[in-house]
């Protein structure tokens, strides 16, 4: 067994040789400055669209810029504004859908989307300088620095955080999905750690906000309309023109989104008991509870 | 740092696998030993960090990871992914063309509505907002004041909801329904077909406790009536009240309980009514899988002067008695499109007269798909098993024991679904056409008569405020 196992390595060093270090992802799409380096060539350089992102990417991105990494196991990651992040860990078996992804937000603006690797019992796991996120089967989006402050400043009302620390307040916020989702995807869920303490999110568009180091998360509060425009800014993109530009017609988003459904999803069940459930009336569809993602 | 020209260099042909191509082998069934890159985890480990990597991939997902610049290729990836119910794969594939393509506002309120599908509710009203100055057809405006309208409806503290059916049915036994509906158990006559017009509605109204409460009372009203066209003269209106409190307890799990009535009637006549309670439990097993049991009981009250008339010294209201109802059973979300239900149970009737009450076992199940743009076919049916308490004196035979059987496969489409695009944003989206094929039967002993029925029918249903 000892040999076998020697040859086995032996084998797999010789091939290591001739092996390229496996991406984990690509750069899937950028907008405006972004640049990155990675351990091997540790000066930035710019980021180039389709480019292989390996492990320990460092990405650091400029105002009004955007790099979206799509990973292997379909989780993404979308480095928004002035931000400073590192791709730190990233396990995946296709096979088994399980795996874990890992990484570091050093500053600005993030947005992730678990893919399948977050689907095993370790997650994903962000680090900010001060706080660490557990990541579900969840959209999340976030900042880490001073426009944390500069959000938190939009809430209606502002709910009463002790001072940010300007350069390590992270403010997270979860986008879903929710407990009705349409889709086949897990509700969110996310547990903050900071200063000892542990907090959850499990309701779309609440948020938890960490002040500084040492400190513990503070919420879940709402986050106002003013405040995630605010922090969409620096993830997504606001169109320019009015006129359409795009290459492709989509005549319907309904259509292309299935989401034109006459029924709720769910169980259309001949009622079983009550009296005339076998007589000419015919069978109903049995009601659907409020907040069940399928039905009943 | 470089502009977005320098971001945008020119990449490698989409889908080409190359000896440069680091995803050559995405698309090959690989092992997990294949997979591990000794040299990349070797220096990931000096860094502190690990990766390992293994299987084999999704060809699509696969095509994306080597162009995920492709608009064509992330549209169909989206679109496909949405009608697989991998909603966070469509809503990335749609970020990655607005960072592309910010003008593209199709893409946005495709992005919209998939974010609206997700539940992040406070994303798609963004999106919707971003698209208020924007050149739209008339349907895609029709789209984004629907969806308006759905956000804004999740706000209301009471909501109405409700449909409308009015159809033709057919039944190949249309004598023996009658016979099996007042349940004598003797057969009708002579077989004989029957067409008839059925119709009904049923509304909703929901009033949340509160503006963050998610527990609501409900009141819910329901009718649905049948006459004859032709054939065997047959006229019945069964009608529905319930009023109730439904809201969660713990994460997981919900409660209904609710208060009942029913009325139904025969040629204009009180036939039935009944009264009770109604106990539904519903847990959340996983985000895919659901368990829910329900109890019922209530207090019968029959008017059967057929009856008395048939069997001497039998009163109009020996039929009258209480009825308890336990079910359990199972949803699953097999798919994206595919939901499938099953359903176990015990029923228990008391009578006044008591070879009339019975008690037994039933089960029940369905399927349902969606088949794109609204369309759906469901399969569904039913299978109960009753003895009765005690023997008829009147007919001197052993007690009473039969089999009801029903199943039923329907096919409907939104009237939307029939235009070129398959949307309309209008009315049409609500009115749904439904044909459906059923079989009910009963098999028992003599002297007691079986029973068969084909039936057929097609429905225009109207829904709204859901």
């Amino acid at each position: 067994m000892r040999a076998a196992g020697l040859a086995l390595l032996l084998a797999l060093a010789a091939g290591a040789q001739a092996q390229a270090p496996a991406p984990v992802g690509v750069n899937s799409a950028l907008r405006n400055q972004v640049a990155l380096r990675t351990f091997r060539d540790p000066a930035l350089r710019p980021a180039v669209l389709r480019e292989p992102v390996f492990l320990g990417t460092e990405v650091v991105t400029a105002a009004a810029s955007q790099l979206q990494i799509l990973l292997r196991d379909r989780s993404v990651f979308t480095v928004g504004a002035n931000a400073r992040i590192i791709l730190d860990r990233f396990v995946y078996d296709p096979d088994r859908a399980t795996g874990e992804v890992a990484a570091s937000i050093a500053r600005g603006a993030f947005r992730f989307m678990s893919g399948r690797a977050a689907r095993g019992p370790a997650g994903a796991q962000l680090s900010t300088p001060i706080a660490s996120i557990g990541v579900r089967g969840t959209v999340l989006e976030g900042t880490v620095g001073p426009e944390a402050a500069a959000i938190l400043a939009l809430l209606d009302p502002p709910p009463a955080v002790p001072p940010l620390d300007s350069e390590t307040a992270t403010l997270v916020v979860l986008r879903g999905p929710g407990a009705d989702t349409r889709g086949l995807n897990r509700p969110g869920f996310i547990r903050v750690t900071a200063g000892g303490v542990t907090a959850s999110l499990d309701r779309p568009g609440f948020a938890l906000v960490v002040p500084g180091p040492g400190a513990p998360p503070f919420g879940p509060f709402p986050v106002s309309p003013r405040a995630h425009a605010r922090l969409s800014e620096l993830l997504r993109t606001v169109p320019d023109g009015t006129g359409d530009e795009g290459r492709l017609p989509i005549p319907s988003a309904a259509v292309f989104a299935s989401a034109i459904e006459v029924l709720p999803p769910g169980r259309e069940v001949t009622e079983l008991l009550p009296a005339g459930a076998d007589t000419p009336l015919r069978p109903a569809t049995k009601e659907c509870p409020p907040g069940g993602t399928i039905c009943p | 740092m470089p502009g977005r020209a320098a971001a945008a260099a020119p990449p490698p042909a989409a889908g080409a696998a190359s000896a440069e191509d680091p995803f050559a082998g995405f698309d090959r069934p690989r092992s997990r030993a294949d997979e591990i890159s000794i040299e990349a985890t070797l220096e990931a480990r000096a860094e502190g960090r690990e990766i390992v990597i293994s299987g084999a991939g999704e060809r699509l997902f696969d095509t994306v990871l080597r162009a995920p610049d492709d608009a064509e290729l992330n549209l169909r990836f989206a679109r496909e992914a949405a009608a697989a119910g991998d909603l966070l794969s469509a809503a990335a594939a749609l970020e990655r063309l607005l960072l592309r393509e910010p003008n593209w506002h199709a893409a946005r309120l495709f992005y919209a509505v998939t974010l609206y599908r997700l539940e992040d509710i406070q994303a798609a009203s963004r999106e919707l907002d971003l698209l208020e100055r924007a050149e739209l057809t008339p349907l895609q405006r029709a789209e984004v004041l629907k969806y308006r309208r759905l956000i804004a409806r999740r706000d209301r503290l009471l909501a109405a909801s409700g449909a409308v059916n009015l159809g033709l049915a057919y039944d190949s036994n249309a004598t023996g329904a009658l016979a099996s509906l007042v349940d004598v158990g003797l057969g009708g006559g002579p077989t004989d077909d029957g067409l008839g017009v059925s119709g009904g509605g049923r509304l909703r109204l929901t009033l949340r406790l509160g503006a963050d409460s998610p527990t609501s009372l409900f009141l819910l009203a329901a009718a649905q009536g049948r006459r004859e066209l032709s054939g065997p003269a047959l006229e019945t209106l069964r009608a529905d009240l319930a009023l109730g409190l439904a809201g969660p307890i713990g994460g997981r799990t919900s409660l209904t309980v609710s208060a009942l009535l029913r009325h139904l009637t025969l040629f204009g006549d009180r036939y039935l009514t009944e009264w009770g309670g109604r106990l539904a439990l519903a847990h959340r097993l996983t985000h895919l899988t659901a368990l829910d049991a329900t109890a019922e009981l209530t207090d019968q009250r029959f008017d059967e002067p057929l009856l008395a008339r048939l069997v001497p010294g039998l009163a109009e209201d020996a039929r009258s008695g209480t009825r308890f109802a336990l079910a359990a059973g199972l949803s699953h979300r097999v798919s994206g499109r595919t939901t499938a239900a099953a359903e176990i149970g015990w029923e228990d009737k008391e009578a006044s007269h008591r070879p009339l009450a019975f008690s037994g076992p039933g089960l029940a199940a369905s399927v349902r798909s969606e088949l794109g743009r609204g369309a759906y076919s469901s399969l569904s049916g039913s299978l109960r098993r009753l003895t009765y308490k005690a023997p008829e004196p009147a007919l001197a035979a052993p007690r009473r024991k039969e089999t009801r059987s029903f199943a039923r496969v329907a096919l409907g489409a939104p009237v939307s679904a029939f235009t070129d695009i398959g949307a309309t944003a209008d009315a049409r989206e609500a009115l749904t056409l439904e044909g459906a094929l059923s079989f009910s039967a009963r098999d028992t002993r003599p002297p007691y008569i079986d029973y068969e029925s084909v039936s057929g029918e097609v429905r225009l249903i109207w829904a709204f405020g859901e």
